[in-house]
Formats: structure tokens, sequence, C-alpha cells
């Protein structure tokens, strides 16, 4: 914890992101090269799917991501709230952009799936509905900063809303499990996976690429909030000496 | 991959999409990213000539 609250700190946050910036670019593009390759070069045809399959490997880690950040962005979210740490806020608010296009593409490329297999693009079923929720919700939290000028004010009720909305996650999870649906149940579970190796490899090193991304950006993107808080107490301070 | 599969156009579309949609946005992050830079540099200077001028007519 001691370790945590280190590294939070504005200066000492910008001295790391500097740091391990280049690394963690080179990380990720070696991670979608390599995963691009086996998605779509090592990984077999299914013999049910045929090629379709291969939308698995660009629509699961983007579905993972989209989760995942809404995760961080209300943790982010909470810490906010109850310790009323600089970071926690612009980190929640750094998330979410890049949540909203990972939840976009999870939606994107499940409709084009979904047209092959299940013969619709969409079906009004639990978990695309849910899904469909996590979308509106990372776009109600933008709507938020954007609307709202006091950047505390703006901060706590995106915060609320972020955490009221963490709700749906565990719908997200185990709607196929709860209700019908023409979603396939999921893929990994605490007892194992259920897909051969040969298609969870290439799985699980998109899914690194994705996560990947998202700490690059992430990092990247809380540095420039934390520029424009800086640059909106100079704005002040310069609009006071005038 | 075979390029000759039934249904392998919605194959492409996703990958060229995720892409596109992808790269977009790590484009807009780096900006952003780096236009706060100039700007945070910018109103620094500026503010340390008020305070050298400042200092001056003391």
């Amino acid at each position: 914890m001691a370790k945590i609250e280190k590294f939070a700190n504005p200066t000492r946050f910008l001295r790391l992101q500097e740091k391990v910036q280049l690394w963690l670019v080179a990380i990720t593009v070696i991670l979608f090269a390599v995963g691009l390759y086996y998605s779509l070069v090592k990984a077999p045809a299914d013999y049910q799917q045929g090629e379709t399959v291969r939308i698995m490997f660009v629509h699961v880690p983007a579905a993972w991501g989209a989760t995942m950040v809404y995760a961080v962005m209300a943790l982010s979210s909470a810490i906010g709230i109850i310790f009323r740490h600089p970071l926690a806020d612009l980190s929640a608010k750094a998330a979410a952009p890049i949540g909203a296009v990972f939840t976009f593409l999870a939606l994107f490329t499940g409709a084009l799936w979904g047209k092959p297999m299940w013969g619709t693009y969409w079906v009004w079923d639990a978990r695309l509905t849910s899904f469909f929720v996590l979308f509106l919700l990372y776009l109600g939290y933008m709507a938020i900063w954007q609307a709202i000028d006091d950047h505390h004010r703006a901060a706590r009720i995106a915060a609320i809303v972020a955490l009221v909305g963490a709700i749906n996650l565990p719908i997200i999870k185990f709607s196929v499990d709860w209700w019908n649906s023409l979603h396939q149940p999921s893929i990994m579970s605490m007892k194992g996976s259920s897909v051969h190796s040969s298609i969870l490899i290439p799985l699980l090193i998109m899914a690194l690429a994705y996560s990947f991304l998202f700490l690059t950006l992430h990092l990247l993107s809380l540095r420039a909030e934390l520029r424009k808080h800086k640059i909106r107490q100079l704005q002040m301070q310069a609009a006071k000496r005038v | 991959m075979d390029f000759s599969a039934p249904h392998v156009d919605f194959v492409i579309i996703c990958y060229v999409v995720s892409a596109v949609l992808l790269l977009a946005m790590s484009t807009m992050i780096v900006m952003r990213s780096r236009r706060a830079d100039r700007q945070l540099a910018k109103l620094e200077t500026e503010r340390a000539k008020w305070r050298a001028a400042k200092t001056a007519t003391r």
C-alpha cells in the first residue's frame, strides 16, 4: 500500500510514466504482432464456424478489456470518493474513453460475428443488452465530465455514476448463466478453459495485447489530464494577476 | 486464413475496423498529451517572465 501511495504522488507518477512509456509501447506492439500472427495464420479454422472463429480474437479481448476498464474506473472512483486522492478521479476520467472504444468494438465485432452464426446482427438478450448498457454508462460518464465545469463537482457526480454502474459488471459476467441466451457461455472459468489450446493461445495473447494497450494509453491519458489540471491552475493564477 | 471461405468478409471488416479505431484512439491520446505538454511549457514560461518582471520593478 505504501508503494502504491508513493507512485500516486503526481510528480512521481509523471517521472515513472516517462520511464516506462517506451517499454510499454514496445511490449504492446510486439504482443499485437505475435497475437495477429497467431490469430490470422497459426490458429486453425473451426470445424463448425469456419473462418469466422477468427472474429473471436478481436471480439473477446475487446469485451474483456471493456469490463476490465470499467472495473478500473469504478475502483479509481471509489478511491477518489473515500480517500479524495488527486490522481484517482483523473485516472477514472482518463480510462473512460478507452473503455468506450473497447465496448463499441466488442458490440460491433459481436454483431458481425452474430450474423453468420445466429442469422442476425442483434438480439435483445441479457448479455448483449447488459453490454449495450455498459456502452451507455461510458457515454454518460464522459458526458458528466463534459457538462459540468466545476472539477470537484464533476468528479463527485461522475464517481457516483461509475460506482452505481459497477452493478452491471456481474450482470454482464453471469448473464449467460442466469438467463437463456443466444450468446455462448463463458469460455474461461475457475475450472479452466473450454476451448482448445490452438484457439486459447492466440486469444490470450490478444487479450494481453489489449491490456497493455490500455495500460499504455491510460498512463499517457492520465499524464495529459494532470497537465490540463495544472494548466487550469496556472490560467486561474494568470487571470488573478490581470 | 482461407480468403475464399464463406463470410470471410465479416472477419476482414472486424479486423480492419478494430485496427482503425484503436490506431485513431492511440493517435488522439498521444496528440492530446503532446498538446497539453506544449501548453503547460508555454504557460510556465509566461509565469517565469511575469515573476522576473515583478522582481525587477521592486
